[in-house]
């Protein structure tokens, strides 16, 4: 089947875009579908590579591919590869978990834990991986990733949170500097000019509680990467061009800033309307008939992710690039 | 709004006091000085909407451990200047304690420092000075993890308890506290042994065993009367008595039978009692019985509980500073006393504010971020609010413009944190209706684009366009080791949480120009105990 992206951010229109550094957000903005609780879940672990998860709310919710939970116990931390659905007070084990915490021992207590998502280079191999067993088959993914970023301490090995503790500074600023804006439940994030992501959230709720995950790991980790690779000042935001040295020159030469940022964003809007994904088969579904929600894995030579749809209309997405 | 005359800081006659110690280069003593200002007004320890706990408190740590290696006579005398935070307080006297003093010829003599340790204590709300005791011990993550058990630190306890007119009250409110303290001071036998002697009867009391009471007890407290001293320790103690003779005492062992016998007593007092001895009471008759010894603070805290128990709790809101009726409004919603309230305040504080002019602009950041963390929900939007309210009072008369936010009649005079930071249009907006000065209230993140209100700032530099902009900062950002800058090196920086003490906000704009008078400006603000030889600041 063939899904475009303009599917995805059908019904909904874009905010003001934010720019801080390398990253902007074009906030998506639209009517909330309350259907779906945001994804605040019990976890746990029972055996390395199986992630016990409980939705303890009223309604179904969606775990976003790539989900981790790293914690402060004496416990081995773990992702998903496929995002989850799941139905009101449901319980699920998910045994094609990963560890990220390769010469850590011990099982995560159950427990909301806070979430984070995969950077994005990690969540690309994590979803690609998504059917397989093996809770030790992201490792040298992490190992290479730790190396690239020069966040490897001691031996290396597979270990997100030496790169979590290594940026930990640079990754709250993303959280801090990407403000929430009224209606938003999505978001396309673009990292030195390219778009790295979308993603849509069904209601503002859900996407309050997934957008610090998205920009803090999952988007941070390529902010910082490009960062390094163009300088810690590089910034994409371009200067106000003054040519009326006065007072109304100077608005002038902002209100013009203003509307080519307002184009810009058309731009990349119109450009990634058309970005046909293919699809993969269902990896999850719930409910019946016409109430039916069906998750897919979708992707595209620039960005791949997942779906859930409600018959035609997309009620989450979370397609990102691997690399920018 | 009367209009005032403007007052130029820089023109005030000052003398120079305060010499750069040798070897330290200006840059160093003005980045040491302004990061500690930073956080000594603005510095609460807690998470913010940017940084959480762990690393506002590291940032604060090397901002107090950098002040106190410059020079430790300023650092002592900075902590007296009006606006600095409890927090600063704590830690500055924490720090001063845990250090040794070396050499002489500090502008603070020892005796000096030692009576300034005593008057920051007296200073500081009891639960603050009695956090501050007990975290001596070494256990208390917030404050440092270091133990002080010097002889000094030992006697400043016990002076400071001991000699305490509210000691029977705090016996009752924070008899924990004032038990770890005490036994931190006394140390673990001794106190057991002056719970066991006073919790004899007087008459089977020993010569040998009044001696040691007149030692470590009776003596830091000369005039107060020795049987009530006694009966203070022994309740803190927890000494073996089965009757009291102090009112509050007596109250709070009669309220263990019947609860109506505990009226007067604090509130916290009366539901540790209720939940131990009167499980079925509620909430109601709790605060029916505690309500006539309620604080300012306590009244407006149980406002909430108040009302869903049908309770009346009268809450006075000139008690209360204007940030706190602030961050309460935006719970319980603005009544016309508290706005009243508001205005008074902010009129007394525009009166402290060192510069006045005809007209001013003031462009309140109302995005998201400003919204705090959710241990400091909605401080640093009720900082901007008072600052707001402040800033427009010290002006014939005023513009004001709001970047994000919801501000509509139905809030009043409350904007409620929402949306992306966009300041410089907002700017130039201001521009336009010609104030003699703008002050931008933001917590310094921007984003639409980030960097583009500098942007502005430069252009308008450049073009000649001379306009005063003064930004003003309510929250603290560790990984600038201070306040975030909106516009570094063109605009100055005012780190602000307390409306009605600006003073050291303003100073600290003036750093980057002239550092040693501005150490010198912030010496006279201080308030240091008299050298004890008349010397005076040299």
């Amino acid at each position: 089947m063939r899904l475009t992206v303009e599917d995805i951010l059908r019904g909904t229109r874009t905010g003001r875009r934010q720019s801080v550094g390398v990253m902007e957000v074009i906030p998506l903005l639209g009517e909330d579908d309350e259907t779906f609780a945001p994804p605040h879940v019990e976890v746990g672990t029972s055996h390395y590579g199986t992630v016990d998860l409980r939705n303890d709310d009223d309604r179904p919710t969606i775990v976003p591919p790539g989900a981790g939970w790293v914690v402060r116990q004496a416990a081995q931390d773990h992702a998903i590869g496929s995002g989850k659905l799941m139905r009101a007070g449901q319980s699920v084990k998910i045994d094609t978990a990963r560890c990220i915490q390769q010469s850590q021992g011990g099982y995560i207590g159950r427990d909301k834990h806070p979430m984070v998502v995969l950077p994005a280079a990690l969540r690309g191999r994590a979803l690609a991986m998504r059917n397989e067993t093996g809770y030790d088959k992201l490792w040298p993914d992490i190992t290479r990733f730790n190396t690239r970023l020069g966040a490897s301490t001691g031996g290396g090995g597979g270990h997100l949170e030496y790169f979590l503790r290594h940026f930990a500074k640079q990754l709250d600023e993303f959280v801090a500097e990407f403000e929430l804006v009224p209606d938003q439940r999505g978001a396309i994030i673009l990292i030195g000019g390219r778009v790295v992501g979308v993603e849509l959230a069904p209601n503002q709720a859900f996407w309050r509680h997934v957008w610090e995950p998205l920009v803090r790991v999952c988007y941070g980790s390529l902010a910082i990467e490009v960062a390094r690779a163009l300088g810690e000042r590089a910034s994409v935001a371009r200067p106000l061009r003054v040519i009326d040295d006065r007072l109304e020159g100077l608005e002038a030469a902002l209100a013009e800033a203003t509307s080519r940022e307002r184009a810009d964003v058309e731009a990349v809007v119109r450009r990634l309307a058309g970005l046909v994904l293919s699809q993969g088969a269902v990896d999850d579904q719930l409910g019946r008939w016409r109430a039916r929600i069906v998750l897919t894995t979708v992707a595209s030579p620039e960005l791949a992710g997942q779906v859930a749809r409600r018959g035609d209309e997309v009620r989450y997405a979370s397609l990102c690039a691997a690399g920018a | 709004m009367d209009t005032m005359q403007t007052t130029e800081l820089s023109r005030k006659a000052v003398t120079p006091t305060w010499a750069t110690p040798v070897g330290v280069a200006d840059e160093r003593v003005r980045d040491v000085v302004r990061s500690f200002l930073d956080h000594a007004a603005t510095g609460l320890g807690r998470a913010t909407h940017y940084n959480d706990e762990g690393e506002v408190r590291a940032a604060e740590q090397r901002s107090h451990g950098d002040m106190l290696a410059l020079d430790r006579g300023l650092y002592a005398a900075f902590l007296t200047l009006p606006g600095v935070t409890d927090r600063t307080r704590q830690l500055g006297v924490r720090s001063l304690l845990m250090r040794p003093r070396m050499g002489t010829g500090s502008i603070v003599s020892a005796g000096q420092e030692l009576a300034l340790v005593d008057d920051l204590l007296h200073e500081l709300p009891a639960t603050r000075m009695l956090r501050l005791l007990v975290s001596l011990r070494g256990k208390d993550e917030s404050l440092g993890s270091g133990r002080v058990n010097t002889n000094r630190a030992r006697k400043l306890v016990l002076r400071t308890l001991l000699r305490a007119r509210s000691l029977d009250w705090w016996a009752v409110k924070y008899r924990d506290k004032l038990s770890t303290a005490l036994t931190h001071a006394w140390g673990v036998r001794k106190t057991g042994i002056l719970r066991s002697i006073l919790g004899k009867e007087p008459a089977r009391i020993g010569d040998k065993e009044h001696k040691i009471l007149r030692e470590e007890v009776d003596r830091w407290a000369p005039r107060a009367p020795v049987a009530w001293l006694r009966e203070c320790v022994a309740y803190i103690l927890g000494a073996e008595r089965t009757a009291w003779s102090i009112p509050v005492f007596y109250k709070a062992q009669a309220a263990k039978t019947d609860l109506a016998a505990g009226q007067g007593l604090p509130l916290e007092v009366l539901q540790g009692i209720a939940a131990t001895y009167h499980s079925k009471v509620g909430k109601a008759q709790l605060l029916e019985l505690s309500k006539g010894s309620m604080s300012a603070g306590q009244r407006m805290a149980v406002q909430r509980q108040a009302k869903d128990a049908g309770v009346d709790v009268e809450m006075d809101p000139t008690r209360l500073e204007a940030v706190k009726l602030y961050i309460y409004a935006f719970e319980m919603g603005m009544t016309s006393p508290i706005e009243r309230a508001l205005d008074d305040k902010a009129r007394k504080a525009a009166l402290q504010f060192p510069f006045h002019y005809e007209s001013v602009g003031v462009i309140v950041d109302g995005s998201a971020s400003m919204f705090g963390s959710t241990t400091q929900k909605l401080r640093p939007m009720a900082t901007a609010l008072a600052t707001r309210d402040m800033l427009l009072h010290t002006a014939g008369h005023g513009h004001v413009r709001y970047v994000g936010g919801v501000a509509n009649p139905d809030l009043g005079r409350l904007v409620r944190p929402q949306g992306e930071t966009n300041l410089a249009s907002a700017l130039l907006q201001m521009l336009r209706l010609r104030p003699d000065v703008i002050y931008v209230i933001s917590d310094g993140y921007e984003n639409a684009p980030a960097g583009r209100f500098a942007d502005v700032c430069a252009h308008l530099k450049r073009i000649g366009i001379r306009a005063p902009i003064v930004h003003i900062n309510p929250v603290v950002a560790a990984e600038t080791s201070g306040v975030r800058e909106l516009a570094p090196g063109l605009v100055p920086t005012l780190p602000m949480t307390k409306p009605d003490a600006s003073g050291i906000s303003l100073l600290r704009a003036m750093l980057d120009h002239e550092p040693k008078r501005v150490i010198d400006a912030l010496l006279r603000m201080t308030s240091l105990p008299p050298r004890a030889d008349r010397e005076v600041l040299r």
